[in-house]
């Protein structure tokens, strides 16, 4: 495969990576989302010719870029404790980020195995749709539950932590499947 | 054909990707995943007494609008209870207070405030006392959607129009907030009194429990005649609290009644405040109210402090606010 969509993968894992880290100086985000969504987006200009769904993912990049620059400015991660004193506005700014988020990632793995249909081994495929289907369902878990956070706090606390945290090992999983694709192309 | 069919029903409906995994799959031993995927569709037929064709497509139409509809219901119906739960602004609670000014010199009052963003008390001010300065403290109990707040308000003597030293009686404040007007704002009933009081009663131990009971223990100067026993607010307080005065010889029970010098005397109390009423967002700070006669027959009056270590509790604050939120 060509050298260029061998960079192409490289720069979407590396650009993955900095929404999905949250390391915060006070509140200054080390790996600012912008930043990967930055990346992304040039990343898919490269090839959104080959794919509708590259270009659809390539607009929503364009849209968290400019949603996640207010990041900057304030954390935007929500403390557990202080979760009821937090505006509504804020939940849902997280929370459409959250969602604008997956959707782009979904129509980026979307694009990129229509573009590599032919080349990609199907044991990869086939691993990748079932992390994609696992992906959407936590996703889901993680919609479903996080509402009731604003009233009944305990019992839910343990579902979104797990969710949480099984959505950061599939987006691990899935900048894996794309350095794992730059290395084989 | 048959095996494309099966594995439709085995995945409810898997889409395009897994065209890769067939492919493998018929590589390894066809005869046999037949053989088991078939057996695995017989028992799910049997189970289900559906037809699994029918269900394969149809179940796959309605998992997104279900998996919406859920999430968009339980976004809704949270934030519907989460709003439903705030408090429309500030409530102060209602102060049942005796203070003497020659003994204390400070006020403390008490409010109920959204933990969220929103209308906040900034300050308070209280028209017949105006040299008093209050002074709001950060939230001293916090519940899942309200926080309690108090505020302290001091006089040190020094002000300027000096305090007048006369009784009164404080039953509104003016209240500022961040958004808004400032409000004239009930607070209940305070009564500042300037009184000396030169008892014969030494007192011993206090204590009160947040369970509602307390205890005042006081040892007998002098000879002395218990003509009477009251307490502040008994007006307001007749069913909610009791007490019993107990001698050396045991409990009270008709008065007047002689104590010689160096006898003990016990006020036990409890109070009896029901939990979800308003009564329960009422503050008191009440005094028993005796008099007696001292050997040379002159009458003294003299008051004992009852403790009041209640504290609300997360059920009676959402009640609270569940039933509207304003105290009558």
């Amino acid at each position: 495969m060509s050298p260029s969509l061998r960079s192409v993968y490289r720069r979407l894992g590396w650009g993955l990576v900095f929404p999905l880290l949250d390391f915060h100086l006070e509140s200054f985000d080390i790996f600012p989302d912008f930043v990967g969504y930055l990346i992304i987006l040039f990343a898919l200009n490269h090839i959104r010719a080959m794919d509708s769904h590259i270009r659809h993912a390539g607009w929503l990049a364009l849209v968290l870029l400019f949603v996640s620059l207010p990041q900057l400015m304030f954390k935007s991660s929500i403390d557990m404790e202080q979760f009821a004193a937090v505006p509504l506005g804020m939940h849902a700014y997280v929370q459409a980020a959250a969602i604008l988020h997956v959707w782009c990632v979904i129509l980026i793995f979307r694009g990129l195995y229509t573009i590599g249909k032919a080349t990609i081994q199907p044991g990869l495929a086939a691993a990748v749709d079932s992390i994609m289907k696992l992906y959407i369902a936590l996703f889901a878990i993680q919609l479903l539950f996080y509402p009731f956070m604003l009233n009944m706090e305990d019992s839910v606390v343990s579902v979104l932590q797990l969710s949480s945290l099984f959505i950061f090992f599939v987006e691990l999983l899935l900048i894996r499947v794309l350095f794992r694709l730059s290395l084989n192309a | 054909m048959g095996l494309r069919a099966s594995k439709v029903y085995m995945y409810s409906g898997k889409v395009g990707w897994t065209l890769g995994l067939e492919g493998r799959r018929q590589k390894c031993s066809y005869i046999a995943s037949i053989k088991v995927i078939n057996w695995v569709n017989e028992r799910g037929r049997e189970a289900l007494y559906i037809n699994s064709n029918f269900r394969a497509g149809r179940g796959k139409k309605y998992i997104l609008p279900t998996i919406l509809l859920l999430i968009t219901a339980s976004w809704i119906g949270n934030i519907w209870y989460y709003e439903s739960m705030q408090l429309d602004k500030p409530v102060f609670l209602k102060h049942y207070m005796i203070l003497n000014g020659n003994q204390s010199d400070w006020i403390e009052l008490t409010f109920l405030e959204n933990k969220r963003d929103g209308k906040k008390v900034t300050g308070i001010k209280l028209e017949k006392l105006p040299q008093v300065r209050f002074e709001i403290n950060p939230p001293n109990r916090n519940y899942r959607y309200q926080v309690i707040r108090k505020a302290y308000g001091s006089w040190n003597g020094e002000e300027n129009p000096p305090m007048v030293r006369e009784p009164l009686i404080i039953t509104e404040a003016t209240v500022y907030y961040s958004e808004g007007p400032p409000e004239k704002v009930p607070i209940g009933e305070i009564h500042i009194m300037w009184e000396r009081s030169e008892g014969l009663l030494e007192s011993v131990s206090s204590g009160g429990s947040s369970d509602g009971t307390g205890q005042y223990t006081v040892n007998v100067k002098e000879d002395l005649t218990l003509e009477q026993v009251d307490y502040s607010f008994s007006d307001r307080l007749s069913s909610l609290f009791e007490f019993n005065v107990i001698t050396p010889d045991g409990p009270v029970t008709e008065m007047p009644i002689h104590l010689d010098a160096g006898d003990t005397l016990i006020f036990d109390y409890v109070w009896k405040i029901p939990a979800e009423t308003a009564a329960a967002f009422e503050i008191y700070r009440a005094n028993f109210l005796l008099s007696y006669t001292t050997g040379d027959g002159e009458i003294i009056h003299d008051r004992i402090p009852i403790s009041f270590n209640r504290y609300l509790s997360e059920k009676q604050i959402n009640w609270f606010a569940r039933s509207g939120g304003e105290l009558p």
